[in-house]
Formats: structure tokens, C-alpha cells, sequence
């Protein structure tokens, strides 16, 4: 218990220290000061297009905050050796994990609060909509957590591991649309056993990767909630990314790194 | 640093400014070029730039059908704009939110304003037949821009296959439920511009289409304030 609360003390210590929540706020209002602009430069329907703008940005500035500090955080205490510093003392490999993963949760959830409230406050919209878009937007923090956690601790560099991360991120965003290509045969390659191994390994790939491309969509902002997904299907497939993202983060820092 | 570095450094950045600044000036007659409109991606690829975010993608492709063309303080005029291609677009913008109607919005206040003479007809004519098609998939929803394409073609287009077919897709709409009960009244000047004279007569004394205009009339009035 001692070691998870100097954990995210000493986590909420360092992100204080790099003003992260003050820089996560600032690209939140000028998101929202964007949004307000393109907003106003629409034809017609401007609130929908200030709400799903602000919305999409909002979830980009969390994303790269997110990914940039945890992988740039962790490279930090590698150099420090405060790593083997706090592996000296009597705390298991998962429950260092673990903590960390806790910390830096608290951190994301804690600075994803805003957006909700500036979509909020920027553009009058308390509708169901937010309630669903902000709980998603938070489960999404979560699954980006493990995933940079991972990248950080299992890749040596801190820009190799923000590469990695975006990149998975990325690729967690577009699966299911690779798979929709795929099934749908809209792209072919000539060499045919080349296009059976690349369907195949799509497949495989697209099955792996969480479906974050059903989080935080624009729709629930300017229409309410809707699709044939809910928060519960979100909440599940967030339990099970961070899961197994957390297990490989375990098993990667038991076996290799220290 | 040395009191003799800094002062070189100092001197070298001022330097390096003022180059860039003549740059500047040298480079200021080479304008941006204007963003020309590319064809549009396939279905399944403009879904996926959207990063699962289809709502988003809709917001930023339509304000980018409002901008495309214009670059530099330039602007491109419609009438040079390949209107399958624009229709294209909006099709396939469409797609990304069928209850908005922010891209029937860009095309008929925006794209069909076009009025040049020697053009303006056979390029509204691709948004005419887009609208109809449109407007004829869901009536109830899209009863205006059903209505817009008929006046258009009416006022602008006048291609007589394609008030034809607007004025038959019309007659139909008589049975809807949905559909507003005058939207066939507009059938009858789209069979003058078709050329089917005798027809339209017939459509004016008909009882059915009579009610209809007597209805539309009082509701006009009714809005309007007047008894």
C-alpha cells in the first residue's frame, strides 16, 4: 500500500513539476477557441460542427499528452535509475507495474475531466451525449495508459516508444476498417497466395487490437447516444485492453528489462 | 560564454533574421497555389481517414467542400469546378451523417448559386439530378431539397428529360403519408419545361391537385397572419 501511494505521489509530483496539466489545459482551450472558429465559419449547423470538432481534438490532445509524458516519465526514471531504486525496495515487479498503471490512471482520468466540462460550458451542451462521450473518452485514457506504459517500459528510447504508441494507437483506430477491406475484397494483390497471407494476417491482427475506433464519437456530442455499442460494450473491451496490456507490461519488465 | 562568443552569436542570428526577412521579400511574389478538388476517395477509405470518428470526417470534409478552391487570397470560380466530381463529393459526405443536412446546405446555397450563362445550366443539372435522387430516397426527411431541385430545373436547368422524371417522381409522392401534401403541385410547371403542355392542364383542373393548392393556400395565409 506504502509503495502505490509513493507511487502516484511521486508521479503526480513529476507531472506537476512538467506542467502537464497546465499544458493538457491550454490545448484544451485553444481546441475549444479552434472549434469556436471553424464553428463560426460554417455554412450551417454551426454547433455540430463546433461540438464533433472540439470533440475529435480533445481526444487528440489527450492521446499525444498522454503518450509523450508517460513515455518521456518513464525514460526519465530509467536514467535516474529511481527504477532499480524503487525495485530495491520490497515491492514485486507487478505490483510496481500496477502502481504505476494506478498513478498515472488517476493523472489521465483527473485531466480528462475539462473537456467534458469546456463542451460543456463552451457550447451549452449537458445532453446525454457529453455524459457518454466524456465516460468514453475516460476509458479510452485508460486502455492509452497500459499501452504507453507498455511501449515505455519495454522499448529502450523515449521517442522509440512514443512512435510505437501513436503508431498502435493508430492501428487500434483503423483495424476494423483493414478488416472491412479485407472481408469486403475491395483491395486485391496479384500474387494470390501474397493477398491469402495478407487477408490472413490482417485478420489475425484485427482480431488482436482493441476496437478503439468505437470510442468517442462525435455522433453522441450532436445527436445523443446511438450506434449499436454502448457503454458497457466500451467498459468491457477498456477491462480487457488494459488487461492485457498490463500482463505483457508485467511479463516484459520480469523477463527482460530489470 | 565568452563576452566575445555571445556578441557573434548575437550578430549572427541578427544576420540570419535579416536574410530571412529579404527572403521574405524576394519570395512574396510567388503566391500559394489554389487546392484544386482531387476525386473522391472510395467508401470504405474516407471511413477509415475518419479514425472511427465519422461525425468528425463529415464536420471537416463539408467546411473543406466550402474552402476547396480558394488559396492565397484567390479564388477559383465555380464555373471551373468538374460539378461530377462536386457531386461526387457531396455524396460520399453524405454517407458520413444522413441526418444532417449540411451538405444539401453547401450544395444548393453554395455550389448551385452558380449563374453564369454559358455554363450554369449543364453543371446545376448534376446537383438537380443529385437533390432528386436524394430527396426522393426519404420524402419525409428530405421533402426541401426534393422541392429545390424542382425549382431549380424549373428556373435554371430546364432539361426536359429531367423535369420529366422530377415531375413523375412527384406525381408519386401523392400517395405519401409523409411527404408534405403540396410537394406534387410542383410537378405541374416541370411538365411545362418538359414539354408535356397538355398534361400539365390536366394536372391544374384536377380535383386532387386542386384540394391540394386550396390547402397549401390557407396554410400560406395561416403563416403569413392573414385570415
Amino acid at each position: 500500500m506504502n509503495a502505490l501511494a509513493a507511487t502516484v505521489r511521486y508521479v503526480l509530483l513529476t507531472a506537476y513539476r512538467d506542467r502537464l496539466a497546465i499544458a493538457i489545459l491550454a490545448a484544451q482551450l485553444a481546441v475549444l477557441a479552434g472549434s469556436e472558429l471553424m464553428a463560426a465559419a460554417a455554412l450551417s449547423e454551426n454547433l455540430a460542427v463546433g461540438l464533433a470538432t472540439a470533440g475529435a481534438m480533445m481526444r487528440a490532445v489527450m492521446a499525444l499528452g498522454l503518450i509523450t509524458f508517460i513515455s518521456f516519465h518513464v525514460r526519465r526514471m530509467e536514467e535516474t535509475r529511481e527504477i532499480e531504486v524503487i525495485l530495491t525496495r520490497p515491492i514485486s515487479r507487478p505490483v510496481f507495474v500496477l502502481a504505476n498503471f494506478g498513478a498515472y490512471s488517476g493523472l489521465a482520468l483527473l485531466l480528462a475531466m475539462p473537456a467534458g466540462l469546456l463542451l460543456g460550458v463552451g457550447y451549452g451542451a449537458w445532453t446525454s451525449g457529453l455524459v457518454e462521450w466524456q465516460a468514453s473518452l475516460m476509458l479510452e485514457c485508460l486502455v492509452l495508459v497500459a499501452l504507453s506504459l507498455f511501449c515505455a517500459l519495454s522499448l529502450g528510447s523515449a521517442t522509440v516508444s512514443v512512435m510505437a504508441a501513436t503508431g498502435f494507437y493508430v492501428m487500434c483506430r483503423l483495424g476494423a476498417y483493414f478488416r472491412a477491406i479485407s472481408e469486403q475484397h475491395t483491395g486485391m494483390l496479384d500474387n494470390p497466395v501474397v493477398d491469402t497471407t495478407a487477408r490472413l494476417a490482417i485478420e489475425v491482427v484485427s482480431a488482436v487490437l482493441p476496437r478503439l475506433d468505437l470510442f468517442g464519437q462525435g455522433n453522441w456530442l450532436v445527436y445523443g447516444p446511438g450506434g449499436a455499442w454502448g457503454i458497457w460494450t466500451l467498459t468491457g473491451q477498456a477491462a480487457i485492453s488494459v488487461a492485457v496490456l498490463l500482463l505483457a507490461t508485467i511479463r516484459d519488465v520480469g523477463a527482460r528489462r530489470f | 560564454m565568452a563576452g566575445g562568443v555571445r556578441a557573434a552569436v548575437w550578430i549572427l542570428l541578427v544576420t540570419a533574421l535579416m536574410v530571412q526577412v529579404v527572403l521574405s521579400v524576394q519570395l512574396h511574389g510567388l503566391r500559394p497555389a489554389i487546392e484544386e478538388m482531387p476525386p473522391p476517395p472510395s467508401p470504405m477509405a474516407m471511413k477509415a481517414v475518419a479514425l472511427g470518428d465519422d461525425q468528425f470526417l463529415y464536420r471537416v470534409v463539408t467546411q473543406w467542400l466550402e474552402d476547396v478552391g480558394d488559396g492565397g487570397g484567390r479564388l477559383r470560380p465555380l464555373r471551373d469546378f468538374d460539378y461530377d466530381r462536386v457531386v461526387a463529393w457531396l455524396k460520399l459526405t453524405d454517407d458520413l451523417d444522413p441526418r444532417s443536412d449540411a451538405v444539401f446546405q453547401l450544395g444548393s446555397t453554395y455550389y448551385g448559386a452558380l449563374t453564369d450563362p454559358s455554363t450554369a445550366a449543364r453543371k446545376v443539372a448534376r446537383l438537380v439530378d443529385y437533390f432528386e435522387r436524394a430527396g426522393m430516397a426519404d420524402p419525409a426527411a428530405r421533402w426541401q431539397w426534393l422541392s429545390w431541385a424542382a425549382t431549380r430545373n424549373q428556373q435554371l436547368v430546364k432539361d426536359p428529360g429531367l423535369a420529366r422524371r422530377t415531375a413523375m417522381d412527384l406525381l408519386s409522392l401523392r400517395t405519401s403519408p409523409t411527404a408534405p401534401s403540396w410537394l406534387p403541385l410542383l410537378a405541374i410547371p416541370l411538365l411545362r419545361v418538359s414539354g408535356d403542355n397538355a398534361e400539365a392542364e390536366e394536372l391544374i383542373s384536377d380535383p386532387d391537385m386542386i384540394e391540394r393548392r386550396r390547402i397549401a393556400i390557407e396554410k400560406l395565409k395561416q403563416n403569413e397572419g392573414r385570415p
